[in-house]
């Protein structure tokens, strides 16, 4: 019995040191498929192609359908047209934000800020409109406390307040960061930066407008200082070379299929699930904008039509070829927003000259910019208000035109309810999205928002 | 069925044998039931090691050494009997065993066990059986034939995969089916869609029906299938074996009297149409607004003969400047008699039943030939097959050849060695399924009746008169005819599998059994979409993918057996192991778009848009293992095994595990007095544990490429405008390098009565299974940064029953009438997931419905939106006639069955034999995406009622002074106590009710079936000694699904959207449907 055991047990010492011996193996430890570094370069890209989904995807067309630019037609968009928006409808926008934007924005200014200002100005630009798209979707967010990975899984909300000073503060450090000069710099942005080319200056005049968007956002909280500082900071914008839409950060398209631009891809994958809003176009029909047949196409009739608020109706117009098409770039941070918010933060500070103006301006560089040149008789009836005749209607009304496919459009209509917009059935205009279903289930602190009518904090 | 296993054990022991025998005894075995000689039984002088086998006359000859009196006879499935020797030539009749308890089963690591000492439950189905079913794949054929064996078939489409689950699930993102063994090595039977790195998508929704690896078996070359269920019998494979295991044992050669050879070949053809489909109306036609059946914004009903018909205008191309209308994708559109011709507004049309047009019959051919011989000191079998499947989709098809030869050598009396080489070619032609805009059913069960898939005035019909662009109802879903013909995905499998044995006697206490075996194949795949077609929808102008997937499994075992008599009653046996494996697995893939030439030249030269990406993995675990067992006379049986397993994938800090598991087996009728009713009975216990790998590079966090989309379109990725971009993504899994296996803790207890000599069993098992420290994708807080980590915290428990029941009912003179019954209940409850998480995606799905393990729930329930309902449960009807929806998602369904029963029965008289094979499962919910959609477009049978307003149900929802409907603060309707009587619209009722706009629970129907999955009538009969070549034929008849009883609304409610290598279970968006079929074969006894 003796030397049986002792002949059980000198083979298993024997496998027991093979065995582990066995799995020191190429490639069976280390990931072969992924690396464990990046760049600050591939960083930069990957924030800059996250911005031109996020500002291309549901989180301008949902808006898009309530401001009654557009219309939901089919399937989901029918629902979101019906104000059916459920928990799970946004999840993939909410994760983009959170897991393919913010964390390697954070990533680029914590592994390559230090020594690189330009590349964290941009890094910082990128998060301040992200951030601002995202309150003004969601109202309170995590932010402070957000961003830790397995440290914090339950990151609390920032009030809608404190976000707007992060975006002011991020914007400030921006405009900071890229004023430095070259030698402060190691590593240095260049095609990488898919708007710019890598050049600060530009970064810079898009820091200021930006601040003057988010400053004039607070119009109902505090009038008369978000009208000023909104002024404030865009002629800042001017003094830094701010002069006409070629200064605009758009997103950039290629014709491959990864790089669509994204109204395109889902109207040519997603067919008649959204068509063009009846009151946009019957709007623009009554002062007989030259933008209309570049916003719309022909429907089936040659005629340009939307759809009603709600209701189905398929034979109505597709957007049109300006804006989807497969390479067609989509305004993001505009000189022709600069320009409305100059009118309007003009206006409600009582320099009724300065706002016409700006107000003036602003059509006629869209107009120009939209159909290749002026239209003076159009011009002449739209654009050439005077301190007597402006109103704040009239400029929002202009603004509601031109801000066409931007989420930001929705925001001003809920500052200003202008245009004045009835909703299906003559109930509410959705006024927030519905808290994220990955927030309400994995994070605690989740307000668990189900009230798509809740006004946010600078609406009420 | 046994035979081979019984021969292959009786050729080790052959091997052994002593040449010292004094005296040669001749004699014939024979049955005692018809007299015929029994062919392979075996003659062993007792005490001895000395055997012979009966040759095709029930011959045998063996030398009995001076001193033996005593020759056992044993034959599998008859009574064993003892003879003295009293003269030389000797004639011994055999009565039949229907008792079957000194059977061998082989079980974990291919250690063979008699039944009678397992202490846990383990069933074998015979090779013939998975034949009989006429499946091609083999898996699927094992359907109904075990309790606790769940056979789910994706589809009825030529090589589309079978998913197995044993018992239920055991984890939650990894593999959930059992590990396949063939002839003791494990082989790989992966389920794989093919799809580049940037698509953002589940990948498994859309695609082929692609197939499930085990499908390269040939089903004619295996002997007999053991399911082992639970890790009890399973514990000895480890980390491999978490969810059982399923060992195939394989036909082997046989010693031919005289040393000649033996043949057999069948041939069988097997003719399928489609079983079932949803149903449709064909009274109305294209667009919306027809019929009068919806209301406008107004409360007007729209005027009638509004409809939108797609029409590319004059020159029949998309995208050109003429182009009329898109159309629209409902059918709420006006009578179909009242639309007129194109081209001629004084005719009208006629319907055209397009979904009864397209499928075909399925043809399948399958030849068989197998060649086996041999003399005393080896044999061998060779075996070739050729099957070819022409689907019920047009120009689908499967093609599956196998040439196999196995070796069996005595090299000495101590030394034998032998091995298995298989190749296969396999892969055919399959067609694109489900959430596509290429998806045959879609494009296909979408179009209204108005118009006709092959009116396009091309060759085809599907095309247009230019002969290369498509006709189609709608803009956006290819025809499917163009899918089926132009936008082919094909398969080439090219695989090798091998093994190799040794086995040599040291000493009479002392063996050493080893074993080797590969199994190597490459998938080459081409899916092509032609240049006009809408799949992809971000590439309309064409697009091929190339996609190599290479897989090499090696393993290794050493096996270490000693036996020991410790006196006349008790015996023992300890066998020592060690083995070693490697997994690797490649997928190299590229794809390119927009072709210059834009028709019929189909290589990748031919795009400008290429992309390419691989992946690799590789993964090795080594182990050690104890398998220790005592028996105390035939009633007492104790096993106790132990494995300690290393793996790559296990964490940094704990590199290695031990799962012990032990049995006892007591056989209480050996205490009772003989009697004539119960003549066997065991009772049993086991415990258990089993391991499941954590997932391969798991330990640590890489950089990937994100992929930015919404869920509408394929997103943006990278490489972007030529720059590259790898960071962190919500793709992005945080690692961990402090995870541990998962561990199955598995208790079962059994019991196994035989009565009256075998003519009625009862096996009963009740089983508790709960896996811990199962790993998570853990899914945490987005604003953490990160969407998921990986983490040792979820819990599961599976409980159960099972009953099988087998009896011959009658035995009369030949005459033999058996029923089967296996019944199988599985309870699964998910127990725990990390802190605060009560539950996890399993796996993207759709926005609208998931596949989620929700604490207190069973595992892959359906997850989606639910109707608010007041307290007593009515739903709160608005005042425009429909249930209001809650936004938040809940758990809405459970697609796993109560229960599963099969019921078998077999009538056999003197070689006719006449069996069927009902199939029956209850509760299993599936999703209904398909009916749900098509009564949202207003294709369904049931939307054709739509001249009318449809009341639902429920309590009224309180109305302001406006008439507009009450919320409360939380979103919710304010329900009223007064019984509803709002109407809803036709139109409303088939969109936001009974459509897929409506809450995912009202989309969510019972898929219970009650099937005749199996029907056959067979001829045996052997040829007269005389005639030369021909020993026998058999011929058979037999029908596959012949009937199906369901409630479900769509397709066979056995089918899976996502395939066997997905963890989604019940989806049915549409799915390709399943099929029928009627077979008739032949197969040929050669000499």
């Amino acid at each position: 019995m003796k030397k049986l055991i002792v002949i059980m047990l000198l083979p298993t010492m024997l496998m027991w040191s093979s065995c582990e011996k066995y799995l020191e193996c190429d490639d069976c430890k280390t990931d072969p498929n992924n690396p464990s570094v990046t760049t600050a370069a591939m960083l930069l890209t990957i924030g800059q192609v996250a911005t031109f989904s996020n500002f291309e995807g549901n989180l301008s067309r949902v808006p898009q359908i309530w401001t009654q630019h557009l219309a939901g037609t089919d399937f989901q968009y029918y629902e979101f047209a019906q104000y059916n928006q459920t928990d799970n409808d946004l999840e993939n926008e909410w994760n983009q934000l959170y897991s393919d934007c913010f964390i390697n924005m954070k990533l680029l200014l914590d592994d390559f800020g230090a020594g690189n200002p330009w590349y964290s100005g941009m890094a910082k630009i990128i998060l301040a409109m992200n951030i601002g798209l995202t309150t003004d979707t969601w109202g309170d967010i995590p932010w402070s406390q957000a961003l830790q990975g397995t440290e914090n899984l339950n990151p609390a909300y920032d009030s809608q307040e404190q976000v707007y000073q992060t975006i002011q503060s991020l914007l400030d450090e921006a405009i900071t960061d890229l004023g430095q000069p070259a030698e402060a710099n190691t590593l240095f942005p260049s095609t990488d930066d898919l708007v710019y080319g890598g050049d600060p200056a530009q970064w810079i005049k898009v820091a200021w407008v930006l601040k003057a968007r988010y400053t004039n956002h607070l119009s109902k909280r505090n009038p008369a200082a978000s009208a000023t500082e909104a002024v404030n900071a865009l002629n800042s914008a001017f003094s830094a070379g701010l002069s006409s839409s070629a200064d605009d950060f758009n997103s950039m398209h290629g014709a491959a299929g990864n790089e669509l631009n994204q109204w395109y891809a889902f109207n040519n994958e997603r067919g008649n699930y959204i068509k063009m809003g009846e009151t946009l176009v019957e709007l623009m029909k009554s002062i007989s904008d030259p933008r209309l047949r570049f916003y719309a196409a022909e429907d089936d009739n040659g005629d340009y039509t939307g759809t009603e608020p709600g209701d189905n109706t398929t034979t109505t117009s597709n957007m049109g070829d300006y804006f989807s098409s497969p390479t067609s770039i989509a305004p993001i941070v505009t000189f022709v927003e600069a320009k409305f918010i100059e009118a309007e933060a003009k206006f409600r500070s009582g320099d009724l000259t300065g706002a016409a103006n700006a107000h003036n301006a602003a059509i006629k560089e869209h107009i120009a910019l939209i159909t290749g040149g002026p239209d003076a008789a159009f011009e002449a009836a739209e654009a050439s208000e005077t301190a007597g005749t402006i109103t704040l209607t009239k400029i929002m009304t202009h603004k509601y035109i031109a801000m066409f496919t931007q989420a930001e459009a929705w925001t001003d209509w809920r500052r200003t309810d202008i245009p004045n917009l009835t909703g299906v059935n003559g109930g509410d205009i959705p006024r927030r999205f519905v808290s994220s279903q990955g927030e309400n289930v994995n994070n605690s602190n989740s307000p668990k928002e189900t009230n798509l009518f809740k006004k946010m904090w600078w609406d009420e | 069925m046994k035979r081979t296993i019984l021969i292959l054990s009786v050729f080790v022991l052959t091997a052994f044998q002593s040449l010292m025998a004094q005296k040669t005894v001749t004699g014939t075995v024979t049955s005692n039931e018809d007299s015929e000689p029994l062919v392979g039984a075996t003659v062993m002088v007792k005490g001895t090691d000395i055997a012979s086998v009966t040759d095709a006359d029930g011959k045998f000859t063996i030398n009995v050494p001076a001193g033996s009196t005593t020759l056992v006879i044993k034959l599998l499935g008859m009574e064993a009997k003892e003879v003295e020797v009293a003269s030389d030539v000797l004639t011994v009749g055999l009565d039949q065993d229907l008792l079957q308890i000194d059977d061998v089963l082989i079980t974990a690591l291919g250690i063979p066990r008699e039944e009678r000492a397992l202490g846990y439950s383990a069933q074998e189905i015979g090779g013939e059986d998975i034949v009989n079913s006429g499946e091609v794949n083999a898996l699927q054929g094992l359907a109904a034939k075990s309790a606790g064996v769940q056979v789910i078939s994706s589809a009825g489409t030529p090589g589309a995969s079978t998913k197995i689950v044993l018992r239920g699930n055991h984890t939650f993102t990894g593999q959930n089916q059992p590990l396949i063994v063939v002839d003791g090595v494990p082989i790989d039977n992966s389920t794989d869609n093919t799809a580049g790195g940037d698509y953002p998508f589940n990948e498994r929704l859309t695609g082929v029906n692609n197939s499930n690896r085990a499908i390269d078996i040939n089903p004619d070359d295996i002997e007999s299938i053991t399911v082992l269920k639970g890790p009890a019998a399973a514990s000895l494979y480890g980390v491999r074996a978490g969810n059982g295991a399923i060992i195939i044992t394989t036909k082997r050669g046989k010693v031919v009297d005289g040393g000649g050879i033996k043949a057999t070949y069948s041939y069988s053809i097997d003719v399928a149409s489609v079983n079932k489909l949803p149903e449709f109306q064909h009274t109305y036609g294209q667009g919306v607004g027809g019929g009068g059946q919806s209301l406008d914004n107004d409360g007007n009903p729209e005027d009638e003969g509004i409809f939108d018909e797609a029409d590319a205008g004059p020159d029949n191309l998309w995208g050109t400047a003429d182009d009329v209308s898109a159309g629209t994708s409902r059918t709420w559109g006006p009578l179909i008699s009242n639309i007129p011709v194109k081209g001629d507004s004084t005719k009208f049309r006629t319907p055209v039943d397009n979904v009864d047009r397209f499928f075909e019959t399925g043809i399948t051919h399958t030849h068989n030939v197998s060649l086996y011989g041999g003399k005393e000191g080896g044999s061998f079998r060779l075996s070739f097959n050729r099957t070819d499947q022409e689907g019920i989709v047009p120009n689908t098809k499967y093609a599956r050849t196998s040439v196999r030869l196995t070796t069996d050598a005595k090299i000495s009396e101590k030394m034998a060695m032998g091995g298995t080489v298989d190749y296969i070619n396999s892969g055919g032609n399959k067609a694109q399924n489900g959430s596509n805009l290429s998806g045959v059913m879609l494009g296909l069960t979408r179009t209204p009746d108005s118009f006709d898939l092959l009116g396009g005035g091309g060759e085809d019909g599907y095309t247009l008169p230019n002969d290369v662009s498509q006709h189609q109802y709608f803009l956006f879903y290819d025809n499917p005819y163009w899918t089926a013909y132009q936008n082919p995905f094909t398969d080439n499998i090219n695989r090798i599998l091998g093994n190799i044995y040794w086995k040599y006697k040291v000493v009479k206490w002392f063996d050493v059994d080893a074993k080797a075996g590969v199994d190597y194949y490459t998938d080459q795949r081409k899916q092509i979409y032609a240049y006009g077609s809408w799949e992809p929808a971000n590439s309309p102008n064409g697009q091929i993918e190339e996609n190599t997937l290479t897989s090499r499994d090696v393993y290794g075992d050493l096996l270490l057996n000693f036996h020991h008599d410790f006196s006349d009653d008790f015996n023992g046996g300890v066998t020592l192991g060690g083995n070693l494996s490697e997994s690797f697995g490649k997928n190299a893939y590229a794809r390119g778009r927009d072709f210059s030439i834009p028709y019929g030249f189909n290589n990748l030269s031919n795009t400008t848009d290429l992309y390419t990406d691989e992946s690799h993995a590789k993964t090795r675990t080594s182990a050690i293992f104890l398998d220790a067992n005592i028996a105390y006379k035939s009633m007492l049986y104790a096993q106790f095994t132990s494995r300690t397993e290393w793996s790559s994938t296990f964490g940094e800090t704990q590199n290695h595990f031990t799962y012990p598991s032990a049995n006892v087996a007591f056989v209480f009728t050996e205490l009772m007095p003989e009697n004539k009713v119960l003549s066997f009975g065991k009772v049993r216990y086991a415990f258990a544990q089993a391991g499941i790998s954590p997932p391969v590079y798991s330990s640590s966090t890489t950089f990937i490429s994100p992929i930015f989309t919404d869920g509408f379109t394929d997103g943006l990725s990278f490489p972007y405008l030529g720059q590259n971009g790898i960071g962190n993504s919500q793709l992005n899994i945080l690692g961990n390098p402090n995870l541990k296996p998962e561990r199955i803790n598995g208790h079962e207890v059994g019991v196994d009565l035989r009565f009256w000599k075998g003519r009625l069993n009862i096996d009963y098992t009740y089983y508790n299974q709960t896996t811990v420290d199962i790993i998570l994708e853990q899914p945490i807080s987005t604003s953490s940064g990160y969407r998921f980590t990986y983490n040792n915290a979820g819990e599961m428990v599976n409980k159960g029953h099972e009953l099988v029941v087998t009896s011959d009912l009658v035995r009369v003179k030949g005459f033999v009438w058996s029923v089967n019954l296996n019944f199988a209940k599985n309870e699964n409850e998910v127990t725990a997931l990390a802190p605060s998480v009560t539950q996890i995606d399993l796996e993207t799905a759709f926005s609208s419905i998931g596949a989620f393990a929700i604490i207190g729930e069973p595992y892959g329930s359906f997850f989606g939106t639910a109707w608010y309902r007041d307290d007593n449960g009515n739903l709160i009807i608005g005042p425009d006639g429909l249930p209001v929806e809650n936004p938040a998602s809940t758990f809405v369904g459970n697609p796993y069955p109560d229960y599963t029963m099969g019921i078998g029965t077999e009538l056999s008289y003197k070689g006719v034999s006449l069996r069927a094979l009902f199939d029956i499962t209850q509760g299993n919910e599936v999703w209904a995406g398909t009916v749900a959609r098509l009564n949202l477009l207003g294709r369904s049978a049931d939307s054709e009622d739509r001249g009318r307003n449809y009341h639902i149900e429920g309590v009224a929802q309180e109305v302001d002074g406006n008439g507009d409907p009450v919320f409360n603060a939380d979103g919710s309707p304010a329900a009223t106590t007064t019984a509803n009587t709002s109407e809803a619209t036709a139109f409303d009722y088939f969109s936001f009710y009974e459509g897929d706009a409506a809450a995912l629970e009202q989309q969510i129907k019972d898929g219970s079936w009650f099937r005749l999955r199996e029907l056959g009538l067979s001829y045996h009969h052997d040829l007269p000694k005389k005639v030369k070549f021909f020993r026998g034929f058999d011929v058979s008849f037999s029908s596959r699904n012949v009937f199906l009883i369901t409630d479900y609304p769509g397709v066979d409610p056995e089918t899976s959207l996502t395939g066997a290598g997905s963890n989604v279970g019940g989806f049915d968006y549409f799915n390709m449907p399943n099929s029928r079929s009627y077979n008739f074969g032949i197969k040929l006894y050669l000499n």
